[in-house]
């Protein structure tokens, strides 16, 4: 009962075809991660444009590399990892970000609700979601990341660790903590 | 549903922590499938005493879910994926040393282009965005510039309904490689004065030489005239952007709607934006502008020269790029007194153009830009 979009390992036979240099299956690989990708990046960067490019030259390095390309486990994770480490190593080049800074997590919507979907979800549920909505604003960058990488991506605490360069333990106190948080809320 | 009901237990004694990190449920919140929704509703039946937890694990769940939402629409990953494909290809073509066209494919690549269960989620979403939709869609969509161009013309259209390229020969002896789903529309003859064609998504042209006849290309809201060449349109119907790249030669581009047809056939001549080998341009309608700018992927100009081999033994770098400037016939500026001085050892056969400019420019602790079209290296001579 898996759900095809999560479907986060490629089959065997699609990658194999990619690493010969089909490139047709590269493209349907890149086409599976592209949009999780590029949410992922768009909370680094408002400029659009700029995602796309570091998403691009991403997919690229994979393709050069594909015949060293070892199993496809991990290849989300990889994905997130890498184009995190490309963002941050972009915006040190075009000096938006000094070294000692890190990368800012931040919404690239506004998370409110149309109309349409205000009159669907009702009064009170609206407001409880906007409230919610508000709260999320105020949690540390860390915290937004974690969560976004646990309920978005659906990372394992272990590849969250990895991927923001933080320890297991400190992933799973912080989740826990913004969870509670936010239970409070409600 | 023996399994589902048995697996329901384990959820008997979950609190609202255990629900958002369960991937089950974040499923059912985010992509709620009838399967998902009979097998909640099952459970809180059986369950009433969960109903607040879930109402609340979902509320919380809806809340991120809503707030990290980025906004993509598909025709915008379309594009990038083909832009993808297509310097993968280049990049496979340029170590292979030259540009091949697979001619009419006999048999299909099995792959689908959106993967195994693709349909399942388009028939979805056509399902919810007809429900909500529908109505506006049909009531007030616009006809494409290619339909709307196409209509009472007696000309004849091909699709590539193929995965694969497909080559179509005009009457002049040009040549059309067309993209997957790109539609090609062309009279039988062309006229005495004007090779004109229509097209919608990408295609590659080798334009037969006619200096009489200029060759027209439609598409979206370009038109790009030409005497003989080679050149890429990118016009995906109501996509964002059309691009024009030039492999080979000289192109003008021009919006359709500044450019009175008789007035593009009468000159011979290229007005409007031009653009020559390796140079790009990039139409976007929401701004309405054109931007010049390179290819992703330049691509050694097969007329130049003798094929060059790049290795450098000792070779002062302003040596290196004038050979660069050659091959790919791309304006490369740069301070010849300053550089003229940086020896560069290094084989550089196989990269891309970037690449290599990469390289060189890491060796002497510069950096390049491209700048409309054309690359400047910025240096303060050797490190």
């Amino acid at each position: 009962m898996t759900s095809p979009v999560r479907s986060d390992v490629p089959d065997t036979e699609l990658w194999d075809a990619f690493r010969r240099g089909d490139e047709l299956a590269f493209g349907q690989i890149a086409q599976r991660y592209y949009k999780s990708l590029f949410s992922y990046g768009a909370k680094f960067s408002k400029d659009r444009e700029f995602v796309k490019d570091c998403l691009q030259d991403l997919f690229m390095e994979l393709w050069y590399r594909r015949e060293t390309l070892g199993d496809t486990e991990f290849v989300k994770f990889y994905l997130l990892k890498s184009l995190r480490r490309k963002i941050y190593r972009e915006s040190l080049k075009h000096q938006w970000l000094t070294s000692e800074e890190e990368l800012d997590f931040e919404a690239d919507g506004l998370g409110e609700l149309s109309i349409e979907q205000q009159i669907i979800e009702g009064e009170t549920h609206h407001l409880q979601l906007q409230q919610l909505n508000r709260h999320l604003a105020t949690l540390s960058k860390r915290q937004q990341e974690i969560i976004y990488l646990k309920f978005y991506e659906g990372l394992e605490n272990e590849a969250i660790a990895q991927v923001m360069s933080i320890s297991r333990p400190a992933v799973a106190n912080l989740l826990y903590r913004t969870v509670q948080e936010l239970k409070s809320r409600l | 549903m023996v399994e589902a009901f048995a697996t329901m237990d384990h959820y008997a004694d979950y609190c609202l922590e255990d629900f958002v990190l369960d991937a089950r449920f974040q499923r059912w919140v985010r992509y709620p499938s009838p399967d998902e929704e009979t097998f909640w509703h099952t459970f809180l039946a059986q369950h009433p005493q969960q109903t607040q937890e879930i109402e609340r694990a979902r509320t919380l769940l809806q809340s991120v879910y809503r707030r990290y939402e980025s906004q993509l629409s598909d025709s915008e990953i379309d594009l990038e994926i083909q832009k993808l494909i297509a310097r993968a290809r280049a990049s496979k073509e340029s170590s292979a040393g030259k540009f091949t066209v697979e001619e009419e494919s006999p048999a299909p690549k099995i792959i689908s282009f959106r993967g195994q269960y693709g349909w399942l989620l388009r028939a979805a979403s056509v399902v919810l965005v007809l429900g909500v939709a529908g109505w506006l869609w049909l009531a007030q969509s616009p006809k494409s510039a290619y339909d709307q161009r196409v209509a009472g013309q007696s000309l004849t259209e091909h699709t590539n309904h193929t995965r694969t390229r497909q080559l179509i020969r005009l009457a002049d002896g040009s040549k059309v490689t067309l993209e997957p789903n790109a539609r090609l529309s062309y009279p039988a003859q062309f006229s005495a004065s004007k090779r004109q064609v229509y097209l919608s998504g990408t295609a590659f042209f080798d334009v037969a030489k006619d200096a009489k006849r200029p060759f027209l290309v439609y598409a979206n809201e370009l038109v790009t005239k030409v005497l003989g060449t080679s050149f890429i349109v990118r016009a995906p119907d109501r996509s964002a952007r059309t691009i024009v790249e030039v492999k080979e030669g000289r192109v003008s581009v021009m919006e359709a709607a500044n450019s009175p047809s008789h007035q593009l056939e009468a000159s011979r001549e290229l007005t409007g934006l031009i653009l020559t080998a390796n140079q790009k341009v990039i139409f976007e309608r929401e701004q309405d502008r054109m931007v010049k700018t390179l290819r992703d992927t330049p691509e050694i100009v097969p007329s130049a020269s003798q094929v060059p081999t790049f290795q450098f033994k000792d070779t002062p770098i302003s040596e290196v790029l004038t050979e660069l400037e050659q091959a790919y016939q791309v304006d490369i500026l740069f301070d010849k007194e300053v550089l003229s001085h940086c020896p560069l050892t290094a084989t550089l056969t196989d990269q891309p153009l970037f690449e290599k400019l990469t390289v060189i420019c890491e060796a002497i602790g510069a950096h390049y830009e491209v700048l409309d079209g054309q690359i400047v290296v910025d240096s303060k001579g050797c490190k």
